[in-house]
C-alpha cells in the first residue's frame, strides 16, 4: 500500500472510532419535555429512543424515522422547519403549510382510516388528536405512534410549543435545528415582552372565531397569546376555552380591537362595521378591526411567533411596526 | 273548561253559552293573551346578560317615538343594545314562536295526527342541508352584504317539501300517510347529507351545529323584513280556514261529503304552513318542540276548535319562545345556550304536568 | 229527483256495481237491501262522487253529478255514512254544526239560522240534551243519532243513509225511521236508506231495491221484492216471510232446519250470507 493510502485508512479508522465512541457514549435519551430551554444539546440522538408523548404514552422509536406520517398540521410545520421534511411521506389534508407539504400523500386527521394510514407504511405516525384509541390500534399493527396533543386548550402556550418542537427534534434526530429554532423563537418572544414591559394593561380585545360570535377565552391557546400581550380579553371570565358570546355583551364591553379569525368565511372589517348596534363600539369607531389567519394562532408550531408578532402589531401599532 | 252544568237534564242551552260555544269566547281570550304576550315581550327587553335597569329600557323604547327624547343621558351602548340587539331579538323570537306553533297546529289538523310537527315533511332537514352547504363551502357566505345562509336554508326547506309532495302524489290526490312517509324519507336523506358535510368540514362543526340547534343571537331588524312577507299571508290564509280545519277532523270522506274540497284545502294549508315555517327556520335555525307541544297545550286548555286553537297557539307560541330566549341568553352568561335546548328542557315537564292535571281527551 | 242510469263502478279489478239504474222522487223513502258486499255502500259513495264511475250517469234534478262542485253537491245530498269516524274532543253541538258547512262561506261563522237548523235536527234525533257532551263520551247509538242530526242540519233535499239503524236500540230504530218517513211526507225530502234489517225495510220504505253482486235483482214495493224465492236465491238461505197483522207489510225472519224442524226444503239449505 502507498503511504497516502495508509494515511487515508488511518484517518478513516480514527474517524470511525471517534464516531463509535460518541455513539456508544450517548445511550437512550431524555424525555423531551424535561429539557431546559435554550440549552442546545449538540449531540447525536441515539436510537432506540424512548420518549413520552404529550398524553403520557411511552413511545419507543427504533431508528431515525424515514417514513413519517404527520396527521398534525402543527407537527408538519415543525418538521419542515427543522429540516426533517424529506423524512415526511404523508400528511393530513389540513397540513397546508409550507406549500411543499401539500405534495405529500394525503390522509385524514379527523376521520382517520386505519387502513389508509397503514397502507402508506409509515415508521412513525404523529397525531394531534386521538379519536378513540387510534394510537392503540396503530401500535397493535406495529406502527410507532406519538400523540402530540392539541394545545388548543392549554394556557401555557409558548412553553408548550417549544417543548413540542424540541421533542420533534429529538424524535427525528434534528436536535440542533430544533434547538436553534426554539432559541430564535424565544428571542423574538423576549423582544416582544421587553417592548411591553412597561405596559400595565393592554387594550380590550375581542377575538372572533366565527360569525356566530364564538370567541377565544383565556383558557384557549390563542387566549394565552393575548395574555402574553397583556390584552384584556372581553371573554375573560368564561371558563371554557371557546364560548359563544351574546351580542349585547360584546357591545357592552366595548372592545378596542377586534381580531377576526373567520376571514375565510366572508367576515371582514366592513361586515363587522355593518352589524346593527355595533356602530359605537370603539373598535368600529376607530377602525381597529383586523383579520388574522386562524392557522397561525392555533398551531403549536414555528409560526407561533409570527402570530404573536402580528397580534402585537394590531394591539400596539405605536410600538411595533 | 266547564261552560255547562251536568248534562243529565234536558234543559235547552242558554243563549250565552251557545254564543260561547260558537267561538265568540275567542275575542276576550285573545285580548288577554295578547296583553300577556306584550308583558312578556317587555320583560324580555328588560332582561339580558347586560344589566340595564327597566326604567332605562322603557325610556329608550319610548324615545323612538317622534318628538320624545328621554334617553339622552343614557350610555350609547345601552341604547344600541336595547334597540339594535334586544328588541329585534324579542320580536323575531316572538314571530318565530308564533309561526312554529301555528304551523304545528295546522300540520296536526291536516294530518289528523297528534305527533305531527312543522318539520314532518322535510322543512327542517332541507333547511339544515341548505344552510350547512353554504356554511362549509369556500365561497363567501354573504353577497353584497346579504347573508346567503338564510336564503339557502329557505330554498332547501321548500325543495324538500316539494319533493316529498311530488313523491307522494297518486293521480290527483296526495294520501296523507304516503306524504308522511315521503317526508320522512326526504328528511333522512337530507339529514345524512348534512351530517356528512359537517364531518368532512370539521373546522366548521361548531358553526353549523350552532345554527342547527337554533338561536336568536344574531337577530337584527333586517331579518324581520325577510320573514314577514311569508309569514303574514300564510298566517292569514290558515286563520281563515279555522272552521274548515274543524270539519277536516272528521275523516276526509265525510269532509268531502260536507262540501269541502279536501285535496285543494290540504295543498293550500300545508303549502302555507310550510312556507311560513321555512321562512322562520331560515332566520332562527331549527328550534324543536314548539310546533309540537304548544298546539297540544292550547288544545288541553281551551279545546279543539281551530278558530280558537290557531290564534291562541300563535300567542302562546310567541310568549313561550320569548321566555325561552330570555333563558338562552342569561342562564350561562356571558355565553349563549342554543334556544332549542331550552325549549326541550322547559317545555316537556310542563306539558306532562298539564296532561296529568286535565286528563281529558287530547285529540 | 235522483236519476241513476247504467252506473258501473269498479275498484281496480273488482266490479262493485254493474249497470245499476234506479230513480228516486221527492217525498219517497227508498230502501236499498242486499247481502254484504253487494255494492250498497258503493252506491252512496258514487252518488256523492267519492268514487268515479266507469260508466253510466247520475243526475240530480237533471244536473249531472260530475258537473257539480263539491259544495253544490253537499247542498243537494247529505250523507250518513256507516261507522263514521268522529273526533272525540268535539261536542255534539260542534259536530252537528259541521253539517252547516256547505251553507257557509270561508269567512262566515255560524249564525242564528244555522243554530236554529242544528237545534231542530238535534231535537228531531233526541240528542239535544247531549249538546254539550263530548262525542267521545257517547254510546254507539248516541253517536249514530248525532251523525243523523248532522245530516239533517245540512237541510238538503236528498238524504243518503248507510245503515242508519245499525247500533240503535229498538225504540230509537223506530224513532229514526219514523223521522225519515215524516221528512219525506212533510218536507218532501227524497231519502235513500241502506238497511240491513229486512223487516224494518219492509215496514218503512215506500219502495225497495235489492242488490246482489253489484246488480239490481229486484225493485218495487216491499211485498214484491221481499218474496221467498228472491230472498232464498239472493241470501242463499231459507227465510220466512209473512205479512204484519196490522200493516200488511212483509216481515222477514231467518229460518233453518234447526229452528223449524219438519220444514220442507225447496232445494238444499245453504248457510246464510254470501
Amino acid at each position: 500500500m502507498t503511504s497516502l493510502v495508509k494515511r487515508g485508512l488511518l484517518l478513516l479508522a480514527l474517524g470511525l472510532a471517534l464516531a463509535a465512541a460518541v455513539a456508544c457514549g450517548e445511550g437512550g435519551g431524555e424525555p423531551g419535555p424535561e429539557a431546559s430551554p435554550g440549552v442546545l444539546a449538540a449531540v447525536q440522538v441515539s436510537y432506540p429512543l424512548t420518549i413520552a408523548d404529550t398524553v403520557g404514552r411511552e413511545v419507543i422509536i427504533e431508528a431515525q424515522p424515514q417514513r413519517i406520517a404527520s396527521l398534525s398540521p402543527a407537527a408538519t410545520e415543525t418538521l419542515f422547519a427543522i429540516g426533517a421534511d424529506d423524512q415526511v411521506i404523508a400528511v393530513d389534508k389540513y397540513s397546508n403549510y409550507p406549500a411543499e407539504a401539500t405534495s405529500r400523500e394525503q390522509l385524514d386527521a379527523f376521520e382517520p382510516n386505519l387502513e389508509a394510514i397503514a397502507a402508506v407504511q409509515p415508521d412513525l405516525v404523529l397525531l394531534f388528536y386521538d379519536p378513540g384509541e387510534l394510537a392503540a390500534s396503530l401500535e397493535r399493527l406495529g406502527i410507532t405512534t406519538a400523540v402530540l396533543g392539541s394545545i388548543e386548550e392549554t394556557p401555557e402556550s409558548v412553553a408548550a410549543v417549544f417543548d413540542q418542537i424540541r421533542l420533534l427534534g429529538e424524535m427525528t434526530d434534528h436536535v440542533q435545528e430544533a434547538g436553534d429554532l426554539v432559541a430564535g423563537m424565544q428571542d423574538r418572544v423576549d423582544a416582544i415582552e421587553e417592548t411591553l414591559s412597561d405596559v400595565e394593561q393592554g387594550p380590550r380585545i375581542f377575538h372572533e372565531v366565527d360569525a356566530t360570535l364564538y370567541t377565544a377565552a383565556p383558557a384557549s391557546f390563542v387566549g394565552g397569546l393575548y395574555k402574553i400581550l397583556k390584552a384584556q380579553n372581553i371573554a375573560a371570565e368564561a371558563g371554557q376555552p371557546f364560548p359563544q358570546l351574546s351580542q349585547e355583551v360584546i357591545i357592552e364591553r366595548d372592545p378596542e380591537v377586534i381580531i377576526l379569525a373567520d376571514g375565510a368565511y366572508g367576515e371582514s372589517p366592513d361586515t363587522v362595521k355593518a352589524r346593527p348596534g355595533w356602530e359605537n363600539v370603539s373598535a368600529v369607531r376607530h377602525d381597529r378591526i383586523f383579520v388574522i389567519d386562524p392557522d397561525i394562532v392555533s398551531r403549536a408550531g414555528p409560526r407561533l411567533v409570527e402570530a404573536l408578532e402580528t397580534l402585537a402589531e394590531y394591539l400596539y401599532p405605536e410600538r411595533f411596526e | 273548561m266547564k261552560l255547562f252544568g251536568s248534562a243529565a237534564g234536558a234543559e235547552p242551552l242558554p243563549e250565552a253559552a251557545l254564543s260561547a260555544l260558537l267561538g265568540r269566547a275567542l275575542w276576550p281570550r285573545l285580548a288577554v293573551g295578547l296583553a300577556a304576550l306584550l308583558g312578556v315581550a317587555l320583560l324580555a327587553a328588560a332582561i339580558g346578560p347586560v344589566a340595564i335597569p327597566a326604567d332605562a329600557v322603557a325610556r329608550i323604547i319610548l324615545s323612538r317615538l317622534p318628538g320624545v327624547s328621554l334617553a339622552d343621558s343614557l350610555p350609547q351602548s345601552w341604547q344600541d343594545i336595547v334597540w339594535e340587539v334586544r328588541l329585534p331579538r324579542v320580536v323575531i323570537a316572538g314571530l318565530v314562536g308564533a309561526t312554529l306553533a301555528l304551523s304545528g297546529a295546522t300540520y296536526q289538523a291536516v294530518f289528523r295526527n297528534p305527533l305531527a310537527d312543522p318539520y314532518l315533511i322535510g322543512v327542517a332537514a332541507g333547511a339544515g342541508l341548505g344552510a350547512t352547504a353554504v356554511m362549509v363551502s369556500p365561497l363567501d357566505a354573504s353577497v353584497g352584504g346579504v347573508s346567503l345562509v338564510p336564503l339557502a336554508a329557505f330554498a332547501g326547506a321548500l325543495t324538500a317539501v316539494a319533493l316529498a309532495y311530488a313523491l307522494a302524489r297518486v293521480g290527483r290526490t296526495v294520501p296523507t300517510v304516503t306524504l308522511i312517509l315521503a317526508g320522512v324519507a326526504i328528511s333522512s336523506i337530507a339529514t345524512s347529507a348534512t351530517s356528512f358535510l359537517m364531518i368532512s368540514h370539521s373546522q366548521r362543526v361548531l358553526t353549523t351545529l350552532t345554527w342547527l340547534l337554533g338561536g336568536f343571537n344574531l337577530s337584527e331588524w333586517s331579518k324581520l323584513w325577510w320573514v314577514l312577507p311569508y309569514v303574514l299571508p300564510a298566517a292569514a290564509i290558515i286563520l281563515l280556514h279555522g272552521r274548515i280545519l274543524n270539519v277536516l277532523q272528521l275523516d276526509e270522506e265525510q269532509a268531502q261529503q260536507l262540501g269541502v274540497n279536501v285535496e285543494q284545502v290540504k295543498l293550500l294549508l300545508l303549502g302555507a304552513a310550510s312556507l311560513a315555517t321555512a321562512a322562520a327556520v331560515s332566520v332562527s335555525g331549527i328550534i324543536g318542540f314548539v310546533g309540537l307541544i304548544v298546539p297540544h297545550t292550547v288544545r288541553l286548555l281551551w279545546g279543539p276548535d281551530h278558530r280558537q286553537l290557531l290564534p291562541m297557539s300563535m300567542v302562546v307560541g310567541a310568549a313561550f319562545l320569548i321566555l325561552a330566549d330570555i333563558l338562552a341568553r342569561t342562564v350561562n352568561s356571558p355565553s349563549e345556550v342554543p334556544v332549542g335546548i331550552i325549549t326541550a328542557f322547559c317545555g316537556a315537564p310542563f306539558f306532562l304536568y298539564l296532561l296529568r292535571l286535565r286528563q281529558r281527551a287530547v285529540f | 229527483m235522483l236519476e241513476i242510469r247504467d252506473l258501473t263502478v269498479a275498484y281496480g279489478e273488482l266490479v262493485a256495481l254493474r249497470q245499476v239504474s234506479l230513480s228516486l222522487a221527492a217525498g219517497e223513502l227508498l230502501g236499498v237491501v242486499g247481502p254484504n258486499g253487494s255494492g250498497k255502500s258503493t252506491l252512496i259513495r258514487a252518488i256523492t262522487r267519492l268514487v268515479r264511475p266507469l260508466g253510466g250517469e247520475i243526475r240530480l234534478d237533471g244536473s249531472e253529478v260530475g258537473r257539480l262542485s263539491q259544495r253544490e253537491l253537499a247542498r243537494w245530498a247529505a250523507v250518513v255514512p256507516q261507522n263514521p269516524y268522529l273526533p272525540d274532543a268535539f261536542t255534539v253541538l260542534e259536530v252537528a254544526l259541521m253539517g252547516r258547512t256547505p251553507h257557509l262561506g270561508l269567512l262566515q261563522s255560524e249564525g242564528r239560522a244555522d243554530l236554529a237548523a242544528v237545534r231542530r235536527a238535534l231535537e228531531q234525533t233526541d240528542t239535544w240534551h247531549l249538546a254539550s257532551r263530548r262525542v267521545g263520551e257517547l254510546s254507539g247509538g248516541e253517536r249514530q243519532r248525532v251523525v243523523v242530526a248532522r245530516a239533517l242540519a245540512q237541510e238538503t233535499p236528498l238524504l243518503l243513509l248507510d245503515e242508519p239503524t245499525a247500533h240503535l236500540d229498538v225504540g230509537h230504530q223506530a224513532a229514526v225511521l219514523d223521522l225519515l218517513r215524516e221528512l219525506c211526507r212533510r218536507e218532501g225530502k227524497a231519502v235513500l236508506a241502506v238497511i240491513h234489517d229486512l223487516s224494518l225495510a219492509g215496514q218503512y220504505c215506500d219502495r225497495l231495491v235489492m242488490l246482489s253482486g253489484g246488480c239490481i235483482v229486484g225493485e218495487g214495493e216491499p211485498q214484491e221484492v221481499l218474496s221467498l224465492q228472491l230472498l232464498a236465491s239472493v241470501y242463499g238461505t231459507r227465510v220466512s216471510v209473512f205479512a204484519h197483522p196490522l200493516t200488511g207489510r212483509p216481515v222477514v225472519t231467518p229460518m233453518s232446519e234447526a229452528t223449524c224442524p219438519g220444514l220442507e226444503a225447496e232445494g238444499s239449505i245453504r248457510t246464510l250470507g254470501s
